[in-house]
């Protein structure tokens, strides 16, 4: 594929976009997505860990672990759910958008996303603030909770939401590299799969947080 | 397709404008679908169905939303026999490492008799744990 815009924009856009050791615009994006969901295997397993860990101590510890998931935010997480679910259409959208090759939809797709997604880490970093406020930071000495075994909970609560957000994170960084790299026409929308690529990342981070909004938030409710 | 990859970029809003309902159709069905799906989620969970059917209703209804986000949103309706297979791994050992893990924790109180160690502090708890 050519890194210069001026060649893309001069040659013929399949050629271009065509990497020399592959036959075909076709085989080039099988491969790309194909070592996406590659990555995407071993993310799930370094979440399932996690997950594991979950299983394990709420199968020990289960009126613990359902009076600590009451002390989460059901509001705030449940407008993240929102936010996300939202988040996957827009990229499912942009990636629609540039296999027709229409940069204005792309761009207004992308920034739709990371407009979702800026108000998602927002409003988590709001709930970060209410959770310290509350004392639920499970190393406190005056943690809220008197029953040991609801640090635990409230542990992987921090593990599992930080690693959600920093995987947030890597995905809006890729976002905006996308967009300007759009907008300045860096690469011919012909050959879509960086875009295709951060979307099934992004779907991927929706999908994990699918799983954390049921084991956090809704478990604890009455 | 060389001509639609650098179009004049004022008949390029037209044209998305005109191919709108074509490229918004299943992902914004998928979407009122999901948002359906959290609804009731949300809602079950504030219903008195009592503990371990309650998180299993919401994982259910999880999984389901996770289908559909894996089969429109991340296009694997669409996809390859090897795509299928890379995406299916993840799953399959993630299932390898549950009931790996799960096979250790659920059986080991099945010998409840057999007194633990001389100052097995941690296995007097566990037990007890267990048992409740």
């Amino acid at each position: 594929m050519s890194d210069s815009p001026a060649l893309a924009r001069r040659e013929p856009a399949a050629a271009a976009a065509l990497a020399e050791h592959f036959q075909d615009l076709k085989q080039q994006q099988t491969a790309h997505v194909f070592g996406l969901w590659i990555f995407l295997a071993t993310e799930m397993l370094f979440f399932g860990g996690l997950f594991a860990a979950y299983l394990v101590y709420r199968y020990l510890y289960p009126d613990a672990f359902v009076e600590a998931a009451s002390e989460t935010e059901i509001v705030i997480g449940s407008i993240n759910t929102l936010l996300l679910l939202t988040s996957g259409m827009t990229t499912s959208l942009a990636v629609k958008a540039a296999g027709e090759g229409d940069h204005g939809a792309v761009s207004v797709l992308i920034l739709a996303t990371l407009v979702l997604g800026f108000l998602f880490l927002g409003a988590k970093g709001y709930e970060y603030v209410l959770d310290l406020h509350h004392h639920l930071w499970p190393s406190m000495p005056d943690f809220k909770l008197a029953d040991p075994p609801t640090r635990i909970f409230w542990s992987l609560y921090w593990l599992m939401t930080g690693m959600h957000a920093v995987h947030m994170s890597i995905g809006l960084g890729t976002w905006i590299v996308l967009l300007v790299m759009v907008r300045r026409r860096s690469f011919p929308l012909v050959e879509a799969s960086r875009i295709r690529i951060a979307g099934l990342y992004w779907g991927f981070v929706d999908m994990m947080w699918l799983i954390i909004w049921p084991l956090l938030y809704l478990v604890g409710r009455p | 397709m060389t001509r639609r990859d650098t179009p004049p970029r004022q008949e390029e809003g037209r044209g998305f404008a005109r191919r709108m309902p074509r490229i918004l159709f299943p992902e914004l069905l998928v979407y009122g679908l999901l948002l359906l799906l959290g609804g009731l989620s949300l809602g079950l969970a504030f219903a008195p169905l009592g503990q371990p059917t309650h998180i299993l209703v919401a994982l259910a209804i999880a999984v389901v939303m996770i289908g559909l986000v894996l089969t429109f949103f991340m296009d694997l309706n669409r996809a390859t026999a090897i795509i299928l297979l890379a995406a299916a791994s993840g799953v399959i050992f993630l299932m390898v490492l549950f009931v790996l893990t799960m096979s250790d924790y659920l059986t080991r109180n099945v010998a409840p008799d057999e007194p633990p160690s001389v100052g097995d502090a941690s296995a007097v708890s566990l037990r007890t744990s267990l048992s409740r």
